[in-house]
């Protein structure tokens, strides 16, 4: 039945408003029963897909955290040479790297390596029938699959962000000593001044909130129900995608929150 | 003592999308038999299969609310269980799935990232998680051996035959009373067929309750006690396969065979007792 002109909009709207319900109560069901086993995870399984997950994308992240932090040290001593205030870029380069940049630039490389490795395995496991099978042979996928990946994907990103603020602060610190002229033991002085505990307690909280976001995105495209490999792909797109825009919003808002909260 | 019926379905109603419902007022399965659900293409077949087994659905898409009564009857000292009245979590903890009831599915879903051993201990480490890793791996050799797998294959390079003698054994090394298998035989070469039912005929004589749809005529006459058809949702015959050849006949012959009262279904104990 073709629907009155008038209608088409809001009928649209209506189906938007619900897919997009639907997708929430998904990831929150898929988080929360992920969450709900940890107790019974065994702590192998989760060491291993930490191990995978963490490890995989360390050489990425780091080598983007080391360039990322000698880049900024650069813009920004470009910016201060012409007020003559050189000695503070280490100043500026920690707490921007703390605060927003490493955090989030590590996020995002860990929505399009992790959030897509986990959207695409356990989109296969969906699409090859082993899903179904496990819950055949009695068993618990929310203990042997959600569990132990949602939380390596988590804690990856903690620790995956910990290695890109000492990366980039490294990368700041080598451009500063070999460009700026700045010495290493003088910058390091001034990041140790100039970083408060909330800097590092603002960066940190967020990169365990962007952990859940990929996380969720991961789980909810990759256990949605597939007819054909192309469904796979583009779940595994979703996810990437859409994990990465909810995480630029998330920051904002979470940066908002925590300062708030922290002060 | 005679057994009770594996499953009784009583008054079952399951809407699976706008045009089709599974709608069963009266079912029994008889314990200790094979049992073969025949019917064409779509007549839910396996919707019924996988609600024996509680597999419906999917991790997030629920396939609708049946309601009505399935009973499982495990054994003839256990209390029966109303399936329909489990929650996820239930099955699980109560070991109704794989322990109580293996099923193997058409598509058969093995794990590729573990061994066939390791595909037939995964299950297995959890239903007896005291024991130890020798035993386990004795316990999935001796499956193995049965259905003649080498344990240290790869899932990826197995031929068909070899991956649906992998999925039964791995159903089978839970020893579950009740097993249900889904087009267990399709597409399969003479030899891995042979196999294969020679292996089914086994457990048939064992004394396995065992459920299983199929296409194939040789599937029924070699491995069936019982025959329920299907249509539309609605068992139109079931029986003992002696008493019904004739239905037989007609529906290999193309026809759906027509039941004592048209349009009604038939309890199936009344023809098979």
């Amino acid at each position: 039945m073709t629907r009155p002109l008038l209608i088409r909009p809001f009928a649209a709207a209506h189906r938007v408003v619900v897919d997009f319900g639907q997708a929430v109560v998904a990831m929150g069901l898929a988080v929360g029963r992920a969450i709900a086993a940890a107790p019974r995870m065994k702590r192998r399984d989760f060491v291993e897909q930490l191990g995978r997950i963490a490890m995989s994308a360390l050489p990425l992240v780091g080598i983007a955290a080391l360039f990322a932090g000698m880049v900024i040290a650069l813009q920004t001593s470009m910016q201060l040479t012409r007020l003559g205030m050189n000695a503070i870029v280490a100043d500026i380069v920690s707490v921007s790297l703390v605060r927003e940049l490493a955090p989030i630039f590590t996020a995002l490389l860990m929505a399009g390596k992790a959030g897509a490795g986990l959207a695409s395995e356990l989109g296969m496991v969906t699409l090859s029938g082993q899903a179904q099978a496990m819950r055949a042979l009695g068993l618990d996928i929310n203990r042997e699959l959600l569990a132990p990946r949602f939380f390596a994907v988590v804690v990856g990103t903690l620790l995956l962000t910990i290695a890109a603020i000492l990366l980039g602060l490294m990368g700041g610190m080598l451009l500063g000593s070999g460009k700026l002229g700045v010495s290493p033991v003088y910058y390091l002085n001034r990041i140790a001044y100039a970083l408060e505990p909330i800097d590092i307690a603002v960066g940190l909280i967020k990169s365990v909130g962007f952990g859940v976001i990929i996380a969720a995105f991961g789980l909810r495209f990759g256990l949605a129900p597939k007819d054909d490999a192309a469904a796979l792909g583009k779940d595994t797109m979703r996810a990437v995608v859409s994990a990465s825009f909810v995480i630029l919003v998330a920051d904002h808002i979470m940066t908002v929150i925590i300062s708030a909260v922290l002060g | 003592m005679s057994l009770p019926p594996a499953y009784r379905v009583r008054d079952l109603d399951w809407r699976l999308g706008d045009d089709f419902s599974l709608s069963i007022p009266y079912l029994d399965i008889v314990s200790g038999k094979s049992t073969v659900i025949l019917g064409r293409s779509g007549s839910g077949k396996s919707s019924l299969l996988s609600l024996l087994g509680r597999v419906e659905g999917g991790y997030f898409i629920g396939s609708g609310v049946a309601t009505g009564a399935v009973h499982l009857h495990l054994d003839a000292h256990s209390i029966p269980l109303e399936l329909l009245a489990l929650s996820e979590r239930q099955l699980l903890r109560r070991r109704v799935r794989g322990v109580g009831v293996g099923f193997v599915f058409q598509r058969e879903g093995l794990f590729p990232d573990r061994d066939v051993l390791g595909n037939v201990t995964w299950a297995l480490a959890l239903a007896h998680p005291k024991l130890s890793a020798s035993a386990l791996q004795a316990a999935g050799e001796a499956v193995l051996a049965d259905v003649g797998l080498a344990p240290d294959r790869r899932v990826a390079t197995l031929s068909g035959g070899e991956r649906k003698r992998l999925a039964l054994a791995r159903a089978l090394a839970l020893d579950p009373p009740v097993l249900l298998l889904d087009e267990p035989l399709t597409g399969l070469d003479p030899e891995a067929l042979g196999g294969l039912r020679a292996l089914l005929l086994k457990l048939r004589e064992v004394g396995r309750t065992i459920v299983m749809v199929t296409h194939q005529r040789d599937d029924v006459l070699a491995l069936a006690d019982e025959v329920v058809f299907l249509d539309a949702g609605r068992v139109i015959l079931a029986g003992p396969v002696a008493a019904l050849e004739a239905e037989l006949d007609r529906f290999f012959a193309g026809e759906m065979p027509r039941g004592p009262e048209a349009g009604s279904a038939l309890p199936s104990t009344e023809v098979s007792e």
